[in-house]
């Protein structure tokens, strides 16, 4: 078993990778889904139902911070977790109304199934309301875990691809060169 | 099975505020919340007043009254546009104006802070 872990070992994604890859993944698709001008009715309207599945993973992939934050949340949590936690809870709310409402009112992905529910005002005036507050909602989550953004891209992209085009060899090279040239210039002047 | 469990879990969260909202529309709570207001509602309501324009009129007509409506609730929206893009880019300013407190207040914290980068090196590489 060991030996076999030790093999397995090599290949295996960092989670943080699979994070940030499943993350971008629905902040892109977020982004679309709140655009029915630009997609269309038809294009909003499927990816606004997967929607659902790629906010099922990002549970499930932070599944063990969600457990350990609803076990201490009234006893020792720290403020900070409460306040995420909270605003988590809400965007959940919120995104459920966005997409359950989104269902109730479809006009070509329910249709297109066989299935199609009485569409009343209200829900479409909800339907607006909820994904409205989930613009917020998501800029406040994104603004909560802004540093781990950021070392996430820098670790995982931009050093990658620094790497790649030989940054790190080069561009001290050049900025050395840089100084020399505006040393000279200092004392020409 | 553990995943299976989990997903179970989440479904019957979002199935408690399904339930929750279906049971707050049939009370009627929320038609009341939500009155006609904005471009949506208003657009709603002249649809409405189409409708029952034919209706009292007597007169046969084609045009169905949830026809009316539903054209009146969703112009403009069902065919994509590139000029949509302004959408996108709307949210992204809004997301971005919501974070960038968030993500310039550190900095400025760590430089008012006495001492915070004296001890230490100059990054070897600033891009």
């Amino acid at each position: 078993m060991q030996e076999k872990k030790q093999q397995l070992s090599p290949t295996k994604v960092s989670p943080t990778k699979v994070n940030l890859i499943v993350d971008s993944v629905i902040f892109i698709a977020f982004l679309i889904v709140t655009a029915p001008h630009f997609t269309g009715m038809a294009i909003h309207e499927w990816p606004g139902l997967a929607f659902g599945a790629g906010i099922m993973t990002h549970l499930l992939l932070h599944w063990h911070w969600l457990v350990a934050t609803t076990q201490r949340l009234f006893s020792q949590a720290p403020r900070q977790a409460r306040i995420n936690y909270a605003l988590n809870l809400l965007l959940f709310i919120d995104i459920t109304l966005v997409i359950f409402t989104g269902v109730m009112i479809s006009e070509s992905a329910l249709p297109a199934l066989g299935m199609s529910f009485a569409a009343g005002g209200s829900w479409r005036m909800i339907h607006t309301t909820t994904a409205n507050l989930s613009l917020g909602l998501i800029g406040l989550h994104v603004a909560l875990y802004w540093q781990w953004i950021v070392n996430a891209v820098r670790n995982y992209i931009v050093k990658p691809i620094g790497s790649w085009l030989h940054l790190p060899q080069t561009m001290p090279q050049y900025s050395a060169k840089l100084g020399l040239a505006a040393k000279q210039l200092q004392k020409e002047s | 099975m553990k995943i299976l469990g989990r997903i179970a879990i989440i479904l019957t969260a979002a199935l408690l505020v399904v339930g929750i909202a279906i049971g707050l529309s049939q009370t009627g709570y929320l038609q009341n919340m939500t009155p006609t207001r904005g471009d949506f509602g208003s657009q709603i309501a002249t649809g409405v007043t189409a409708s029952t324009t034919v209706a009292t009129t007597g007169q046969p007509s084609s045009v169905d009254s949830t026809t009316v409506n539903h054209e009146f609730a969703r112009e403009g929206h069902n065919a994509a546009s590139l000029f949509g893009i302004v959408q996108v880019l709307q949210s992204l300013i809004i997301i971005g104006l919501i974070v960038s407190p968030f993500a310039i207040a550190p900095r400025f914290m760590r430089k008012r802070e006495p001492g915070a980068s004296s001890g230490q090196p100059p990054p070897a590489l600033s891009i």
